[in-house]
Order: structure tokens, then C-alpha cells, then sequence
């Protein structure tokens, strides 16, 4: 039974219920750091982090946050992990942490962890709640990769750092904020048009 | 005096908070379904970013960085945040009760606004000065609702429109935050 | 609720009879054949190939999206063309031609098609897709010729504080966008559009009055009087002309009441100036349109003509 439920945590997370593209959840670092695939994908496990680690902690908390006032307490939460994890990030990769700039600490007000806080963490147990954490961190760090990779070859002409494109045919405005609205808007469609096919 | 003109142009516009920038863009879509929340959620931006800029800033200045705590930042900023929606929510309970519902409703989401957060981060951490921050921050909030306010009213335009299925929603709100995006480069030679 | 639906289903020039819309399509391109003739005049066979691609690709592009989203084949309007042939007009004649096709697939699949195709639209596709291709491709977008020789445009020499020629400005004979640099050929259109109905007189109007005003302020201010040269070389430099008779004039990302297009034109006045003068010349019209047809909706809801017998009952 348990087994099962990991399981669709992780389904969920990645598929069907995609952060991304599906719920739209954390549209901020979602278009801002997404310049690169490799920016891109270590904004993907730093978010990753900080949702397990706060879905873990406040279902571990679950019966003695107040209901009322328990948006207070997930940003709190979030806030405590997203600085110890700034703080790792600082320290063991300060050139990623530059890249990333200050979207790592507005991780703390992330709409995802909020969302799943809210919607998972709060009403089930621990160990669960660290796999839905996974299944969602990994369902948004996969989109927001690829989202990264698009912009770094149509923009830059690179992806991880390998030249793909010859400079001065690349289309700058991929790299730049109006193409991260107008791709994400076409991968939420693709996303769209995959999902209204199954569904009947 | 040009300097802070130039601080408050580049908040504003050349540099939006959200089309530039990229904070706050959840709030942006979130909150432009109608023209009249839009105005709302605007002015709540502005004076929430004003006061938490104001007092932020002594605080991120005197008294983290010179401890060498500036790691701490974003947690004392947030709390500060909430405290002051909090009070800002008891304040329009007690001196505006007509408009205590919407208020009530809009104030504590913008304590997860990313552009609030962002805005005030962005002053202490690059190191302005007080009156460039407070510039900054007040513009800052200008340049959101700019970006909101806008957008509810191109979203009201294409209310009927036949958008393709797959871009109904999100996808379409984003394609105009694009648009609008490319719009705003047009401010970038100003500064 | 319900009858806001009614009052805005008569809003745009949705398509009431195929006839009347191509009809109004084709005397905007009779309009700006003037101009066009002469950009190929000027710049030669790169200009006329830039028109064709453009155009081409446009149409191509309207087709293959009705064909696969399997809606009416609407060529005929000759939409399509017209949007084709003003990006073309905005373009340097040196711009690469596949620039060209993407804008021009950005114009007609972004800005128009994916939010329901004709009169659906809320911004210009020509000038999105020209500002889209300035800020993708910047370097080719910024460099003009004249008589194949890289040559600074009116505007670039104004701004540097050079002195210009009125009179080869007037008609045509300098560097700048295929479709810009004649304001004879450009007013010549204009008159056409004007007999023929087409365009509101107010627009353009009160567009260049805000600049002519807005310039003369500046003089007084900067220089210590009006400087008719000065002010002279505003109007017929960059795409002034252009924008303000065949860009700004949109019918369906302007806004509607008679008012509104006034604060539309003056608005756009105002941006353009400010962007000239204080900011970057290159695209001043063009972003100047876009922030214009952004603020349309909301021009709209605030001069919207009361429904009948609203203020009556309300006293």
C-alpha cells in the first residue's frame, strides 16, 4: 500500500500535476533564471531542496500548526531552509550561487512550496510528504531544465556550455525576459495539448 | 535630484519589476482578472513595499550586515513584511471597515509576492542608499502595478477572443506579458 | 454583464462581409505602394526582396495556421498582406532575409493568430513584430545604407547635433527603413487614405500636433526659441510619417470613441518625443505604438460612450 502511494507521490509530482506546466506554480525563477540549462537545473534542486526539507518539517509539525495563521508558519519554515540552503550553496558553489543571484532566496516565497505545503504536507504523514516533495521537485526542476536548455540554444547558441550555434545567428530575445514568457507559454501549451488528449 | 529621476524611471519602467526583472510575475497573473482588483493589489504593493523598504533598510544595513549576519536577510525581511501586513490589516479593520474584506483578502499574499520581497532584498544587497532604496522601492511598486494593471485591461480586450485551446489560461496571459515585455524595451534608452 | 457582450461584439471590424474588409485591405496597400515603390527606388533590389519575403511569408503563415487548426481560409482579406508589406517598409534594407521571415511569422502566428486572428488582436503586428526583431537582432537591425554605403539616418544625424537636408528628406533621398525615408510618398498615401475614408483624421492629428508642441517646448527650453529646422527635421524623420498615418491609424488596436483616439495620439506623441530626445533613437514610433495599443483597452473603459439612458435614471 505504501508502495503504491510513493509511487503516485512521484507520478504526480512529474506528470500529472506538473508544477510547471500543469498547476503553474513559482512562474518567478521559472522565467528569471532560466537563461541557461545549467542555471536552470541548479535552480531546479535548490527549490527541490527547500520543498522537501519544508514539506518534511511541517508535516512533521502538522498538529500543532494553527489553521488559521498557517501561512505565517510555512513561510517561516521556508524562509529557515532556504537560508541554510543558501548558505550551503554559498559555500560549496559560489559561482552557481552568483548565477542565481537573489532568486535563491526568494525561494522562501516560492508559490510551489506554499502550494504543497497547503495541499499535502499539512494533512499527511512524514515520510510521504518527503516523496511528494521529490515527485514535485523533480516535476519542476525537469521543466524548468528544459526550459533552460531552449533559451541557452536559441539565445546563446550553447547548451550546457557546448557551442551549438554559430554566434551572431542566435536570437537574442530567447535569453531575454519577453522570450522566457513566450516559451513558457508555448511549453504550458504543448503541456496543455498533451493533457487535454488523454483526459476524454 | 537627476539622479533619482533616473532611479525612478529605470524602476519603473526600464527595469519593471516584473517584465524586467521577472518578480513578481504569479501576482501579475494571479491578480489581473478584474480591472478594479487590479488597482487594489496595486496600491497594496506600493505602500507594503514603501513601509517594509523603509524599515528594512536600517535594519539590513546597521544591524545584520555589520554583524555579518546579511545571510540572514531574507527571513528577518520576511517576518518585517508580515509584521507590518499584519498591522496594515488591523489598520484598515479598525479606519476603513467598508473595505475590510477585500483588503484583508489581498494583504497577506503579498507577503508571498515575490516582487515585495524581491524589491527590498535587491536594495540592501546591491547597497543603495536610503533614498535611492526608498525611490526604488516606491517606483518599484509603480512599475507592478504598470505591469498589473495593464495586463487586466488587455485581459478584459480578449475575453471573447478564439485563443487556441492549449494557450487558454496561462499561456496566453504569458504571451502578452511578452508582448507587453518587448513594449517596455522601448524605455531602455532613456537611462 | 450581458449587455457589455452585445456592445463589444460591435467594437472591432470583425469580419461582416469578406468583400468590405478586403476592400479596406487593399486601398491601404494602393495607400503605401507610393512608399514602397520608392524604397525599392532608393535601396534597390534588396528593398523589393525584403517586401516579397515579408509578404510571402505572412501570407504563408495565416495559411498554414487556418489550415491546421482547420478554421475558414481567410487569405482573401488580404490582411496578411498588408501586415507583410508595413513590416517590410520598417525593415534596413540590409536586414538578412531569414530575419525577415521570423519576424514576420512573429507577427502573424504570436501576435495575430494565436489570439484568434483578424480584429481579435490587441497589438499591431507589424510593430510588435519590428520591435521583436530589433530586440532579437539589434546589430542588423541598426544599420542602414544609403546608396550602399553605410550611412547614417536623418534622425541618428539630428540627435548627434549634425545638420540634414529638409529637402532630401522630403523626398526620400537618405537612409533609414525601406518605407521611411519619403514623406513625399508617405503623404501622397495618406491623402488617398484620406478621400477614400479609411483612416480617422484624428489620430494622425493630434499625433503630430502632441510632437509638434511637445518639440517646439523643448527648443524653447534647450535652444532659447523654436527652431523651425529643428522642428521641421523631427517630422519628417524616423518613422513619424509612417507611424502616425498607416501604424497608429489600426482600427482594431486603437481605441474606438473619438476621445479616446485623442488621448491615444496624444499619448503616443508624448512617448515618441521622449524617447527621441531623451533616450535612444532607434524604434522611438514603434515602442511608442506598442505602449499605446497596451493602454488602449483601459483609453477604452474610460471613455466609453454611456449606454443609452444610463445617466438619466441615475440623478
Amino acid at each position: 500500500m505504501k508502495k503504491d502511494t510513493i509511487f503516485k507521490r512521484l507520478y504526480h509530482g512529474i506528470l500529472i500535476e506538473n508544477p510547471s506546466v500543469v498547476l503553474c506554480l513559482g512562474l518567478c525563477p521559472t522565467l528569471a533564471v532560466t537563461t541557461t540549462a545549467k542555471n536552470g537545473l541548479a535552480m531546479g534542486i535548490v527549490t527541490a531542496a527547500v520543498l522537501i526539507l519544508s514539506e518534511f518539517v511541517i508535516s512533521l509539525l502538522k498538529r500543532i500548526i494553527p489553521k488559521k495563521d498557517r501561512m505565517i508558519v510555512y513561510v517561516l519554515i521556508a524562509a529557515c531552509w532556504t537560508t541554510i540552503v543558501q548558505l550551503v550553496l554559498n559555500a560549496y558553489f559560489p559561482d552557481i550561487s552568483e548565477s542565481l543571484g537573489i532568486f535563491v532566496a526568494l525561494t522562501a516565497v516560492n508559490g510551489l512550496i506554499f502550494g504543497r505545503a497547503d495541499g499535502y504536507a499539512i494533512e499527511n504523514n512524514p515520510f510521504l510528504s518527503i516523496f511528494d516533495g521529490i515527485g514535485f521537485g523533480i516535476g519542476y526542476t525537469l521543466i524548468i531544465t528544459i526550459l533552460g536548455a531552449i533559451r541557452e540554444i536559441l539565445g546563446i547558441g550553447t547548451i550546457f556550455g557546448i557551442r551549438i550555434i554559430p554566434d551572431g545567428y542566435t536570437l537574442s530575445i530567447a535569453a531575454l525576459a519577453p522570450g522566457a514568457f513566450f516559451l513558457l507559454a508555448c511549453l504550458i501549451a504543448i503541456a496543455n495539448k498533451i493533457k487535454g488528449g488523454r483526459r476524454v | 535630484m537627476t539622479k533619482l529621476i533616473y532611479v525612478a524611471i529605470m524602476s519603473a519602467f526600464v527595469n519593471n519589476v516584473v517584465l524586467g526583472q521577472m518578480f513578481g510575475v504569479n501576482a501579475v497573473i494571479r491578480g489581473s482578472e478584474k480591472i478594479g482588483y487590479a488597482l487594489r493589489l496595486s496600491l497594496s504593493v506600493i505602500v507594503v513595499t514603501f513601509l517594509s523598504s523603509v524599515v528594512t533598510w536600517p535594519v539590513g544595513e546597521f544591524l545584520l550586515n555589520r554583524f555579518g549576519l546579511s545571510f540572514l536577510q531574507p527571513m528577518v525581511f520576511l517576518i518585517i513584511e508580515a509584521v507590518i501586513v499584519l498591522v496594515l490589516v488591523k489598520l484598515v479593520k479598525v479606519k476603513f471597515p467598508k473595505r475590510k474584506q477585500v483588503y484583508s483578502q489581498i494583504l497577506p499574499l503579498i507577503v508571498i509576492n515575490s516582487a515585495v520581497l524581491g524589491v527590498i532584498l535587491m536594495n540592501v544587497q546591491v547597497g543603495y542608499s536610503f533614498l535611492r532604496s526608498t525611490v526604488n522601492s516606491v517606483c518599484g511598486g509603480l512599475g507592478f502595478a504598470a505591469a498589473v494593471i495593464i495586463l487586466a485591461g488587455v485581459r478584459e480586450r480578449i475575453r471573447f477572443n478564439d485563443v487556441p485551446k492549449p494557450f487558454e489560461g496561462v499561456p496566453i496571459l504569458l504571451v502578452v506579458s511578452g508582448l507587453m515585455a518587448i513594449a517596455f524595451y522601448g524605455f531602455t534608452g532613456l537611462v | 454583464m450581458d449587455e457589455q457582450k452585445i456592445f463589444r461584439i460591435s467594437f472591432f471590424p470583425h469580419i461582416r462581409d469578406k468583400a468590405s474588409t478586403s476592400r479596406i485591405m487593399l486601398d491601404v496597400i494602393i495607400a503605401l505602394l507610393p512608399a514602397a515603390a520608392f524604397g525599392v527606388y532608393n535601396f534597390g533590389w534588396r528593398a523589393l526582396l525584403l517586401i516579397l519575403i515579408c509578404t510571402a511569408t505572412c501570407m504563408l503563415s495565416e495559411l498554414l495556421w487556418d489550415v491546421c487548426m482547420r478554421r475558414r481560409i481567410m487569405l482573401r482579406d488580404m490582411s496578411a498582406v498588408v501586415t507583410g508589406l508595413i513590416l517590410a517598409l520598417n525593415l534596413p534594407p540590409t536586414l538578412d532575409w531569414w530575419a525577415a521571415v521570423i519576424g514576420s511569422v512573429f507577427a502573424i502566428v504570436v501576435v495575430k493568430m494565436l489570439f484568434g486572428g483578424l480584429g481579435q488582436n490587441f497589438m499591431n503586428p507589424a510593430v510588435a513584430a519590428k520591435c521583436f526583431l530589433m530586440i532579437s537582432f539589434a546589430g542588423r537591425m541598426n544599420t542602414f545604407v544609403f546608396q550602399n554605403v553605410a550611412s547614417a539616418t536623418p534622425l541618428e544625424v539630428l540627435k548627434a547635433g549634425g545638420n540634414v537636408d529638409l529637402l532630401q528628406m522630403f523626398l526620400g533621398n537618405t537612409s533609414g527603413a525601406i518605407g521611411e525615408t519619403s514623406a513625399l510618398a508617405l503623404l501622397i498615401g495618406a491623402v488617398y487614405l484620406f478621400i477614400r475614408r479609411i483612416i480617422d483624421f484624428r489620430i494622425p492629428l493630434f499625433y503630430i500636433l502632441t510632437v509638434v508642441v511637445y518639440i517646439s517646448i523643448y527648443s524653447m527650453i534647450t535652444r532659447g526659441g523654436i527652431d523651425g529646422t529643428f522642428l521641421a527635421a523631427h517630422l519628417l524623420s524616423g518613422g513619424l510619417l509612417l507611424g502616425a498615418f498607416y501604424m497608429a491609424t489600426d482600427y482594431v488596436t486603437s481605441p474606438v470613441s473619438p476621445s479616446g483616439r485623442i488621448i491615444y495620439a496624444v499619448i503616443l506623441g508624448l512617448l515618441t518625443c521622449t524617447f527621441r530626445l531623451f533616450g535612444s533613437a532607434a524604434g522611438s514610433v514603434a515602442y511608442a505604438i506598442l505602449i499605446g495599443n497596451l493602454l488602449a483597452p483601459l483609453i477604452e473603459k474610460v471613455t466609453r460612450r454611456k449606454t443609452f439612458g444610463k445617466g438619466a435614471h441615475l440623478k
